[in-house]
């Protein structure tokens, strides 16, 4: 699925639950729709995949994507729909940790996932060089030169283009970092449901 | 395109085991098929005992040993020494999980609603809603696959959330409704649609979940050239597909088999009815005639033919200037009095030729037998091109559905079946699957022609004669030393066949593809029989016929043309059939019997006119007393109406071309009580004439007794419905060649030189109304007839239409000068199909049901041959248009009003398939004309 | 002849029908509703009136597309006409300040409870919605609701939105939620006002339903209407339509609501609107 005898190097900027979406959105996209479990299996799980990067995701639903991943790989008709879900049962072998924490803590370590990440910047390392105001296409980095700057988190759009555009990075640690957002904060993603509990 | 091969009908035995039980099954059978046969239960969506495998719903699955994994049942062959295990807990598991999927993606939560039996058992009413979003809303309620997988698998809950499509319900085509939102992509109707109807009008669409099913490239049904035979909506498992006459009837209460009434192919149907009442038809699973198809006709145009608002279920009488519903003793009495009255020579009685065996028989024994008249006829010796002999002739041939399913090579002529005879392209397209070579002769484009070998395309009105050529061609070319085969004319020359439109080597070409030695078909089209040479045709057929391996289908329009000429319903012909006098010329003789259909041509007055299931007039006819007896009212006043039983509520039998004696089942009951006012079947109406007029050995008790009778009178004829075929034998045998004909004055020769299209000169090609039943025309009573408008209109080709400057749907004058003069205006209407040069249109015979106007009137009057004609855009008839020719008499016929100009509703262009799309040749001829 | 201002399909088989007219509007109140006709030759269709614009004149209400009537009306846009629209016609709902006013609305019964709920909220009730449906994408108006209402509580067939089950869950949902209604409205199709009456009629909490009889002239005079309340013959269109649930003579009401099954199917055999509106054959 990643491409015939390929190797791809991956650091921990990577969200291994993304990775998986990112092939799973694809094979799903690609799916001829001739049989049940390809067509509609892999609609379900990309489905399942976006509401864990959301955070939106619970534990029954990983259980359900694993299930999934099985179903769809021992009843699909063709070498798609049969590989198609081994990008997600292999993240979840080795990195299933990864999962879990999107769900049960809404955490995203390699704040990747948009939803569950909030970037601010460490005052201690920025030099107010204002390269990342020139690149944030939101302005929503501010601040005088040469003096620490400030990130409205309400503008951000997440596109990490300051992370990229940082140099600061050789003093002990980023001077604009992405970090995860604090779990107990709440606003993050989505609006609450209308009331009543969420039974799935 | 060519699916694959059928199997073989005599293959061995393979043995296996199914879940421990010893299953034997003829090898080339799929294990869902062998394990379906002996009674074990695997859950499908997709299979189709008609269909290829598919393999895409995956419910299917068991466990095979030695295989690995899942197998499908529905795609893996069964084979010798097989074990396989349908049920287990992981294969139950699966199945739950792959169902569960299919219903995320319909409206399900009816399906798992443990409320829903008490929801059902409140449900006040039906309801009837615009789209449906659960069961309850549904058309297929009660009767759907889904539900039944539902229950057997037993789904408790979706596990997955429950998406809708919000798609558009597809209302605006005929006949059908299509609401996708409910569609689970198993495939049926694409398979359906392309493997055995061979239209392949329907394909998937998209990929992914965004999968779709529908015409490609945003075309609609009958612009990709949808046959409406209603399989797509028979196969669908769900209620994607639904029939909007029938739809919201509910579940049936029972099914009847029965014969579809329509055309004399009598393909078997399935018909449903839901209190008391027919519902709907669909084919029945029958190996020997439509093998579980229909036309249009069969398919969706029953409920409305029987249960229109405008049927006439009273007896009524004329009392002065009143016309007021009577019982039928009232009615009866009246009638029989001026039976009795009346003197024999002046007595005539029309019988439809779609009546059943035991009407056509009862009829002319009353008038024969009963009044001593020979005063019987049928509309038949009018609408028989070539009149009752030659068709003696061409039933006596041997005619075989299944032959030509069978045939190494198929030649067929003048038809196209999109709309009439679809059941023989269903068959001729089983032939193609078999691998056998097919040989058009058609000057138009057909749905036929586009999957043919080899493509004859002749001059309009030649296909006969290019036909004979062709058959002589083959005999003289088949024989097995090569000489000639004693014919006159052998391979016709380079100049003959340049005179009906053929190029030399594609016509070789399509003599040497039909192998000598193999089986051979030949389907003749109605139109074919109407033209020129039909005659000689007929004779080479006969010649033909004396090999081995041939078999011929002749087509015509008219349900039970062989039961009429077997049991004696016309001039001239007695039962047997059997001459009525020394003369067996072909025309409806005038020595014999004063009164024919012929003979009121000619403008004799019967006192008593008694129609029965016809009205081939447009004003009343001229006669003292005029009695019908119908489903509906004639557009005229008569004197005694008397309510026939239609195909829903009274038993009978209907004899196909093949001479099948097919049983009509009634599904509504008619009572026979004598205080009802219900229409009855027509041969208990003789039956009670003749009790009337003192002669109760012409009374029969029943159906059975009229046949009987029959039978005794017949012995070849049998008594109970025997779906043998037989061949017809008559007295006076096949006659070598018939004395000639002579030509109506003022025939076109076609080989004629033919005027090239641009000047306005076109060849005018009549074809007869084929959308009719006991004489009425049914795009009168059935809405989606209406709808597509297949015979409306001066029909021409798009490239003629734009050298004309005509759009479709505005007016066109065509002039007439042979062999009446005559000038009408008409829509144009656009269709491929139609050769440059030509313009098509239909001749109507059947009044009922149908607003008499100007035009169509007028044209019915001209004969079933192509003319030369002048055809002008514009409505040439109004004052200040362009002047006619000096010293013509223009009969101005309802031009400016009514069906004339041109309708403001959209038309619809309904064709034959696109050349396009088919099978590119290029040795085929260039079509005549250019 | 009364103007369409709009009409509109929010869900599926759902549509939003508002009329211009100005005499209704004066004297509508919640709970009532109007008799139209779809064309000349048209039935006379019962719709619970579910908003109104007194300074714009016009009258909203929703409807179900199920049978040929509803069809008719389906097919009309704006700035079509319709011949009759008559009302207010019924007993408006009662108002006063009861406690707690828990409302249900199911299909159709989701835009019936809008303006009851309005009016409670403002004669000082706490006012809370229970909105059902099949599925989630067969809700509407939440938005509306939720600013009339202190609270809304949703139920889904299939569990795509809230809840998951329907209206048999009622007294377990009263549990989860903590609530004690004083008074329960129920609006929706009659099985589930059945439903809601036999859930709480053990509960002992007065609840009213409104009826949907086969109506004809809606003004006391036909008859056709009727049902049994607590033993005697009421009408629904000046009796009514809103009743005691426990007092209904349910049975009788479902037999006589089922009188012309077979009937409601003809004119829908063939495509067009038979009216000759549209334009088919």
């Amino acid at each position: 699925m990643m491409g015939s005898g390929g190797m791809v190097v991956l650091d921990d900027t990577t969200c291994m639950v993304d990775f998986a979406r990112f092939f799973l959105t694809f094979t799903a996209e690609e799916s001829c729709g001739k049989c049940v479990p390809c067509r509609v299996g892999t609609a379900h799980m990309v489905d399942i995949l976006d509401a864990i990067c959301k955070g939106e995701a619970d534990m029954t639903d990983l259980e359900k994507l694993e299930r999934l991943a099985h179903t769809v790989k021992e009843n699909s008709l063709c070498g798609l729909g049969q590989t198609a879900p081994n990008p997600v049962l292999s993240s979840l072998r080795y990195f299933r940790d990864e999962f879990e924490e999107h769900i049960r803590e809404r955490r995203c370590r390699a704040a990747v996932c948009t939803e569950l990440v909030e970037f601010h910047i460490i005052p201690g390392n920025c030099v107010g060089c204002l390269r990342c105001v020139a690149v944030c296409p939101t302005g929503a980095i501010s601040g005088p030169r040469a003096e620490p700057q400030s990130l409205d988190a309400s503008k951000c759009i997440k596109c990490r283009s300051c992370v990229e555009a940082c140099r600061y990075n050789a003093i002990s640690g980023d001077a604009i970092v992405a970090d995860a957002a604090d779990p107990t904060a709440a606003g993050a993603g989505t609006t609450a449901a209308t009331g009543g509990s969420d039974a799935r | 395109m060519r699916a694959e091969p059928l199997p073989r009908l005599d293959a061995p035995l393979v043995r296996l085991t199914i879940d421990n039980l010893a299953v034997a099954a003829p090898e080339g059978t799929s294990v869902l098929h062998a394990a379906e046969a002996a009674g074990i239960f695997i859950p499908s969506l997709c299979a189709h005992k008609e269909l290829s495998p598919f393999g895409s719903c995956r419910l299917c699955a068991v466990e095979i040993e030695g295989m690995p994994g899942h197998s499908l049942a529905c795609s893996t062959l069964a084979a010798d020494g097989m074990r396989v295990t349908t049920d287990s807990p992981a294969l139950r598991a699966n199945r739950r999980e792959v169902l569960e999927l299919i219903l995320s993606q319909h409206p399900s939560s009816c399906l798992i609603c443990e409320q829903r039996s008490a929801c059902e058992r409140s449900q006040e009413t039906i309801h009837k809603a615009g789209v449906a979003t659960g069961c309850h809303s549904c058309t297929n309620d009660g009767d759907c696959e889904l539900q039944l997988m539902v229950e057997r698998i037993g789904i408790r809950d979706i596990a997955f959330p429950i998406t809708y499509r919000a798609l558009e319900p597809e209302l605006d085509d005929p006949f059908y409704d299509r609401d996708y939102n409910l569609c689970i992509l198993c495939g049926r109707c694409v398979r359906m649609c392309q493997e055995v109807r061979g239209t392949a009008v329907l394909a998937f669409k998209y990929r992914g979940r965004k999968t779709l099913i529908g015409p490609a490239f945003g075309e609609s049904h009958t612009e990709a050239g949808c046959e409406y035979c209603g399989a797509c909506v028979t196969v669908c498992p769900t209620g994607a597909l639904s029939e909007r006459v029938s739809k919201w009837d509910g579940s049936p209460d029972g099914r009847q088999t029965s014969t579809c009434p329509f055309c004399s192919l009598g393909c078997q149907l399935d018909v449903a009815y839901v209190h008391g009442r027919l519902s709907s038809a669909r084919g029945a699973p029958d190996p020997d005639v439509g093998d579980g198809q229909l036309c249009v006709r069969g398919a969706f145009c029953l409920p409305e033919t029987t249960h229109h608002y405008s049927r006439a279920r009273k007896p009524m009488l004329r009392q002065g200037p009143y016309f007021r519903v009577a019982d039928w003793e009232e009615a009866l009495t009246a009638v029989s009095a001026r039976l009795r009255e009346v003197a024999p020579e002046d007595f005539l009685m029309l019988l439809s030729g779609d009546l059943p065996n035991e009407a056509l028989y009862s009829a002319q024994r009353l008038v024969r037998d009963g009044l001593g008249s020979p005063g019987v006829d049928s509309t038949l010796s009018a609408s028989l091109p070539g009149g009752p002999r030659r068709w003696m002739r061409l039933f006596a041939l041997p005619v075989s559905l299944q032959a030509l399913s069978q045939a190494d090579a198929v030649v067929i002529a003048g038809l196209d079946a999109r709309f009439s005879f679809s059941v023989v392209g269903v068959q001729v397209r089983r032939a193609l699957r078999r691998g056998a070579t097919i040989v058009t002769v058609d000057a138009r484009d057909s749905n036929l022609a586009v999957m043919a070998d080899h493509r004859l395309q002749p001059r309009p009105g030649t296909e006969a004669r290019a036909t004979s050529a062709l058959l002589r061609a083959i005999m003289s070319h088949a024989t097995p030393d090569g000489a000639p085969d004693g014919a006159p004319d052998g391979v016709p020359d380079r100049r003959a066949l340049r005179r009906l439109g053929l190029g030399a080597r594609p016509f070789a070409d399509a003599v040497n593809a039909v192998e000598a030695g193999g089986s051979l078909a030949v389907v003749i089209g109605p139109r074919v029989f109407d033209g020129d040479g039909a005659d000689r045709l007929v004779a080479d057929l006969e010649r033909l016929a004396e090999r081995p391996g041939v078999t011929v289908v002749p087509l015509t329009l008219g349900t039970n043309i062989r039961g009429a000429l077997e049991l004696g319903a016309l001039a001239n012909v007695l039962p047997g059939p059997r001459p009525a006098g020394a003369d067996v010329s072909a025309d409806a003789s005038r020595d014999f019997g004063r009164f024919s259909l012929a003979s009121l041509d000619e403008g004799r007055r019967p006192q008593v006119l008694y129609l029965v299931g016809e009205t081939p007039f447009t004003t009343r006819p001229d006669a003292d007393f005029v009695i019908a007896q119908d489903l509906y009212l004639p557009p005229f006043e008569v004197d005694a109406f008397l309510p026939a039983a239609s195909f829903a509520e009274a038993d009978g039998t209907l004899t196909n071309l093949e001479g099948r004696v097919q049983a009509v089942h009634a599904v509504e009951s008619s009572s026979t009580d004598a205080a009802a006012s219900t229409p009855r079947p027509d041969w208990q109406v003789f039956s009670e004439l003749a009790a009337r007029l003192g002669r109760p050995d012409l009374q029969y008790q029943d159906a059975a007794a009229v046949r009987a009778a029959i039978h005794a009178e017949l012995p070849r004829f049998p008594a109970e419905p025997d779906r043998r075929p037989r061949r017809l034998a008559f007295v006076g045998g096949p006659v070598g060649r018939p004395g000639s004909r002579p030509a109506p004055s003022g025939d076109t020769e076609a080989g004629d030189e033919h005027a090239p299209a641009g000047s306005g000169r076109f060849l005018l090609v009549p074809e007869r109304a084929g959308f009719r039943h006991r004489g009425i025309d049914l795009a009168g009573v059935v809405e989606g007839l209406g709808e597509l408008r297949l015979e409306e209109g001066l029909r021409l080709c798009p490239d003629d239409m734009e050298r004309l400057c005509v759009c479709d749907g505005e007016p066109v004058t065509v002039r007439v000068s042979a062999p009446r003069r005559l000038t009408v205006v008409l829509p144009a209407r656009s269709d491929p199909g139609c050769p440059r040069g030509a313009a098509f249109v239909t001749l109507f015979d059947a009044w009922g049901a149908r607003p008499v106007d100007g035009v169509s009137e007028a044209l019915s009057r001209l004969p079933a041959r192509p003319v030369r004609v002048r055809v002008s855009a514009g409505d040439r008839t109004r004052p200040g248009a362009a002047p006619s020719a000096a010293g013509d008499r223009t009969q101005k016929a309802g031009g400016a009003a009514g069906a004339g100009t041109g309708r403001d509703t959209p038309a619809q262009t309904v064709s034959a398939r696109p050349a396009h799309r088919g099978h590119a040749s290029e040795r085929d001829t260039t079509p005549g004309g250019r | 002849m009364f103007p369409i201002v709009e009409r509109r399909m929010i869900v599926p088989n759902l549509h939003v029908l508002t009329v211009a007219a100005p005499d209704v509007v004066e004297g509508v109140r919640p709970g009532n509703f109007v008799i139209l006709r779809p064309d000349e030759q048209g039935e006379r269709i019962p719709l619970t009136v579910a908003d109104w614009d007194a300074r714009a004149g016009t009258v909203t209400s929703v409807f179900m597309q199920v049978g040929a009537s509803t069809t008719k009306l389906a097919r009309l846009k704006a700035g079509d006409h319709i011949p009759d629209y008559a009302g207010p016609l019924g007993n408006p709902t009662e108002i006063a300040t009861f406690g707690t006013v828990l409302l249900i609305g199911g299909c159709y019964g989701i835009a019936c409870i809008y303006p009851i709920a309005r009016a409670l909220r403002d004669a000082g009730n706490r006012v809370i919605a229970l909105i059902e449906a099949r599925s989630s994408y067969l809700l509407f108006w939440e938005g509306h609701l939720n600013r009339v209402v202190d609270q809304t509580i949703v139920i889904t067939r299939d569990g795509s939105r809230g809840y998951k089950g329907h209206v048999t869950r009622l007294a377990e949902i009263l549990e989860l939620e903590d609530l004690r209604p004083d008074r329960i409205i129920a609006y929706g199709c009659t099985y589930q006002m059945f439903e809601v009456a036999r859930q709480t009629q053990p509960m002992g909490i007065k609840t009213i339903v409104s009826m949907n009889p086969i109506m004809i002239d809606g003004t006391g005079m036909c008859g056709v209407c009727r049902l049994s309340v607590d033993g005697k013959t009421k009408f629904a269109c000046v009796d009514g339509p809103e009743f005691d649930a426990h007092e209904v003579d349910w049975d009788e009401f479902f037999t006589r609501r089922e009188s012309y099954k077979p009937e409601e199917v003809e004119p829908l055999r063939r495509s067009g609107c038979g009216s000759g509106a549209c334009g088919r054959h």
